[in-house]
């Protein structure tokens, strides 16, 4: 399968008035072509400052500090904005968690899409309104006319984040970075709008980068997943893989603090419970574990260690044995 | 209003400029004489000058018309300019409080009427509004020679019912986002009553707004007190002076207290010949309004900091 | 089954926007058994955060009545409501707009005993320390504002503030859904805890499927302001039977990927009747909206399991 998309130690870093602090660090993974790779984390872990390096969309007060992102052998970090411009939107889109903010609110979705495939000169302007019209179908809406005549205010939050993904897809991208697309949404509507997704990813051959708090989604969705935990990849793996055996405390702690309807249980584990010592190991949380393979201990803090084909865990220390289950 | 103020170096200097100038009007008559009028200049029984005199026989910036020292007059005129201004404003601003909470409060049964009449006066300039109502004033305090408190305080009140409307809008408008906050709710459904919520939550959260809210009314009746001014609306009244020689007689009015819009309007003439006599007090009155927008930008800065918090 | 502390009937409330009238809610009724913990699911717009005000009389209901351990509150003016508040109390979804940014801790805790004129100031600060010890923060916690805290600790003084009074009946209004998962955990895990320590009653309000099966003993589902089907937990979530709760529970995602495309059930919502339903009990405390024919159907069937098995 070809490599769409590859990061390599990607570092990035945030100053404030008084200080820079790294807010990923150590960053590296691929995407296929055709596949759904899923970033999960928490709130402050990095997963969406790492979407925004990706796509050379960080703040002001960010950069990248180290790394390459390469995008079908082309390092995107050192492209310029111009050179940036043309690669977002045509080759990488992005769907955002706020289709609101997102959207213009004094211009129709039909007018929008028509906009964007101008910019990227994809049709002649005689028959953008006709592909505008089949983008719009193509995203579930029965009536494509009457949408693209309206304005974004009138539509509800499901039908403003399906308009979000047709333009997305306009250009037809070879890798959508989906940033918490449905952490808006009610239920119903976030399963129709992923099953969308993930049927136009089969069909086209898309990859996708989810970026979500999730584990449902990931588990129902992802093909390779990634955690991250403080600006780090803890754990990586295929979905299947990960989700028969975390390895990482942080994880297991993650995936036993959600409610769940088929295993129902009277307290609900919290990741801090798995948390011991604090701080040692230069106030990480999660210390104690350690991985030796080979004859080979691993020292603290790791990089990430291979537990099984594929599998692979960020250990800090050298003081216990894995466990297996 | 928090401590994080006095951290904003737009917010000091501001002040700084402000402060010094009201207590070098106060303490000034304490070491100068109040200026006098100097109408002529003889040399050797010959009459040479006549007021207004340049800068260079009066150091630094000349005389007005009636030949008195235009810096020590500008420098008298502050405090009456200045205090009226944030007296104006303070008390418009505290009226606006009050009768939002009322208006908030009532607001369902209020709001269609006041919004229209609300919206339909901004379009009026506040210079002219201000002329309809206070030139029959002047005209009658003239003839009637009532006392100067007298004529200070409704010229006063005129001028702070004028502001009042605006504000009662803004803040009402304020204070129905802070009471949609769930805290507000929250407290609410443990049996606070209304009162013991606005006065233990809804003005203490509203206390920095307020202080920004003062601000930018002063600057908004400094504009308007010179603008006055030139129409001859002077606050203290005026008093009507016999000027010229036996031959061109013809009256002018002066303003009693001196403040600065007093001074652009009684020399408003003399723009044509001698126009820095307008343009100095202009300039202080531009001076005012800068700190004060030192000052406003200042506490803004700060409102956005505290807003913020402290995550990111 | 422990007595009846909430009775709901037919409870409506609805909003005035101009000449358009907005029915929040319509025709509610459903009972709240003292100890136990109900779960409102709905999805946005369903109303259930106006179901949780008009319930705690800070809105008022348009038509119906809550009676509250026998006394009416939904006639009470708010003079008279201001003594019974004490009974019960509400959790609020966000604890970054719940708290009063300009109190200290000590005194957002405090606050309602202020209000309701209890205790001596010595007593209430001991309180509030004993408080604090419940939900698991320091004693020093007391000097501080909640700019210092978390979502989760801020979210735990919410909880001590609503507490403190020794409530009755907890309203708790999405009281995670603005939290991290882990922090979830603990806030889940803490109500669960103070439910048992202080015999609290609850209704636990939630768009989170997940949630409200990890926190109720019954569940109603509510859609478009009208109540769908309400019944014990294991009973609504194993045997659903109106379609709208059928497709919420399909729409969740499973944590397992094994169980990938599993469920083939497709997600449909039904259109809103103009009217409210009427719930039909249809044995073991379910109760379900539906016509008359779909319970006829549903009975048949019923016996043709019980003949079979």
């Amino acid at each position: 399968m070809v490599t769409m998309l590859d990061v390599k130690n990607l570092k990035v870093m945030f100053h404030s008035k008084q200080a820079e602090m790294v807010a990923v660090d150590e960053v590296s993974f691929s995407v296929r072509a055709g596949e759904t790779v899923a970033l999960i984390g928490e709130s402050g872990s990095g997963k969406s400052v790492t979407s925004q390096a990706i796509m050379g969309l960080l703040p002001d007060n960010g950069r990248i500090a180290g790394g390459e992102v390469s995008f079908l052998n082309q390092n995107l970090v050192k492209l310029s904005e111009k050179e940036m411009r043309r690669i977002r939107g045509m080759k990488i889109s992005m769907i955002f968690q706020d289709a609101t903010v997102s959207l213009n609110p004094t211009m129709k979705i039909g007018k929008q899409i028509v906009e964007g495939l101008h910019y990227h000169q994809l049709f002649p302007k005689k028959e953008s309104k006709g592909e505008a019209l089949r983008l719009l179908s193509i995203v579930g809406f029965e009536n494509p006319s009457d949408i693209y005549h309206q304005y974004p205010g009138e539509l509800s939050g499901g039908m403003k984040q399906r308009a979000l993904i047709a333009m997305a897809i306009s250009c037809e991208p070879q890798l959508v970075i989906a940033d918490e697309p449905t952490t808006a949404l009610d239920v119903t509507i976030q399963k129709q709008i992923l099953d969308l997704m993930d049927d136009y990813k089969r069909r086209t051959e898309t990859s996708i980068l989810l970026i979500t708090h999730d584990f449902g989604l990931v588990s129902e969705y992802a093909d390779r997943v990634l955690v991250m935990y403080e600006g780090k990849i803890v754990e990586a793996a295929d979905v299947f893989t990960l989700f028969r055996n975390p390895v990482h405390p942080y994880t297991k702690g993650l995936m036993n603090s959600i409610p769940r309807i088929e295993d129902p249980r009277v307290m609900l584990q919290t990741v801090r419970d798995m948390a011991v010592q604090e701080g040692t190991f230069e106030g990480r949380v999660f210390a104690p574990e350690v991985f030796s393979k080979d004859g080979v201990t691993y020292h603290a803090p790791s990089a990430l260690i291979e537990v099984e084909k594929g599998h692979f865990v960020r250990f800090f220390t050298n003081k216990m044995e894995v466990s297996r289950t | 209003m928090n401590v994080g103020i006095w951290k904003q170096p737009q917010f000091i200097t501001g002040l700084i400029i402000l402060v010094s100038l009201l207590v070098a009007s106060f303490v000034y008559p304490y070491f100068f004489e109040l200026p006098k009028e100097t109408k002529y200049l003889y040399e050797n029984g010959n009459l040479v000058d006549v007021a207004p005199f340049p800068p260079s026989l009066v150091p630094p910036f000349g005389t007005d018309v009636f030949g008195r020292n235009l810096l020590a007059l500008i420098i008298n005129g502050a405090k009456y300019t200045l205090l009226i201004a944030f007296g104006i404003a303070m008390v418009r601003v505290m009226l606006g409080a009050v009768l939002a909470v009322i208006y908030h409060h009532y607001h369902d049964k209020l709001r269609p009427l006041f919004e229209d009449i609300i919206e339909s006066t901004l379009f009026i300039p506040p210079a002219i509004l201000g002329y309809v109502f206070l030139s029959p004033l002047a005209v009658k305090y003239s003839q009637e020679n009532s006392g100067f408190a007298e004529m200070v305080a409704t010229q006063s009140l005129v001028l702070i019912l004028m502001g009042v409307p605006p504000l009662v809008s803004v803040f009402s408008k304020d204070m129905a986002k802070i009471t949609d906050k769930e805290h507000i709710v929250s407290t609410l459904s443990l049996g606070a009553k209304n009162r013991y919520v606005y006065f233990k939550h809804v003005l203490p959260e509203m206390a920095s707004r307020f202080w920004l809210v003062i601000a930018q009314q002063i600057i908004q009746v400094l504009i308007l007190l010179s603008h006055l001014g030139v129409l001859y609306i002077f606050i203290g009244g005026a008093a009507t002076i016999i000027d010229g020689d036996l031959l061109s007689a013809h009256e002018v009015y002066v303003s009693l207290t001196g403040e600065w819009a007093g001074l652009i309007g009684s020399n408003y003439e003399a723009i044509y010949h001698t126009p820095h006599i307008v343009l100095i007090p202009l300039g202080f009155f531009f001076l005012a309004i800068f700190s004060m927008n030192l000052v406003i930008n200042g506490i803004q800065n700060n409102l956005k900091w505290s807003d913020r918090g402290r995550g990111w | 089954m422990n007595k009846k502390l909430v009775e709901i009937r037919n409870l409506s409330t609805q909003f005035k926007k101009g000449a358009n009238i907005h029915k929040a809610i319509e025709g509610i009724t459903f009972d709240v058994y003292e100890g136990e913990s109900l779960g409102i699911v709905g999805e946005s717009g369903s109303g259930k955060t106006t179901l949780g005000r008009t319930i705690l009389r800070l809105l008022t209901p348009f038509h119906g009545t809550i009676q509250f351990d026998g006394i009416d509150l939904s006639s009470m003016d708010a003079k008279q409501l201001r003594v019974w508040r004490k009974d019960f109390q509400m959790i609020f979804q966000n604890p970054y707009e719940s708290l009063s940014p300009r109190l200290k801790v000590g005194e957002i805790i405090e606050e309602p005993m202020v209000i309701q004129k209890m205790l001596t100031p010595k007593e209430r600060t001991n309180k509030v320390y004993e408080m604090l010890e419940n939900v698991g923060l320091p004693k020093s916690a007391y000097q501080k504002t909640i700019h210092e805290f978390s979502g989760g600790q801020r979210q735990r003084v919410a909880i001590a503030r609503a507490l403190v009074m020794n409530p009755r009946l907890v309203i708790a209004d999405e009281p995670v859904s603005a939290l991290d998962v882990s922090v979830q955990a603990q806030i889940l895990n803490l109500l669960k805890e103070l439910q048992t320590e202080f015999n609290l009653t609850y209704i636990f309000i939630s768009h989170d499927l997940s949630v409200v099966h990890h926190m109720s003993d019954r569940v109603g589902v509510l859609n478009k302001g009208h109540m769908l089907e309400i019944a014990a937990k294991n009973e609504i979530y194993q045997n659903p039977i109106h379609p709208y709760t059928k497709s919420l529970l399909a729409s969740i995602p499973k944590v397992n990927p094994m169980m990938r495309g599993l469920e083939a059930e497709p997600v449909e919502v039904p259109p809103q009747p103009p009217y409210p339903p009427h719930l039909i009990d249809i044995g073991n405390d379910h109760y379900v909206a539906a016509d008359v024919i779909e319970i006829q159907n549903y009975r048949m069937n019923k016996q043709v399991h019980k003949s079979e098995s």
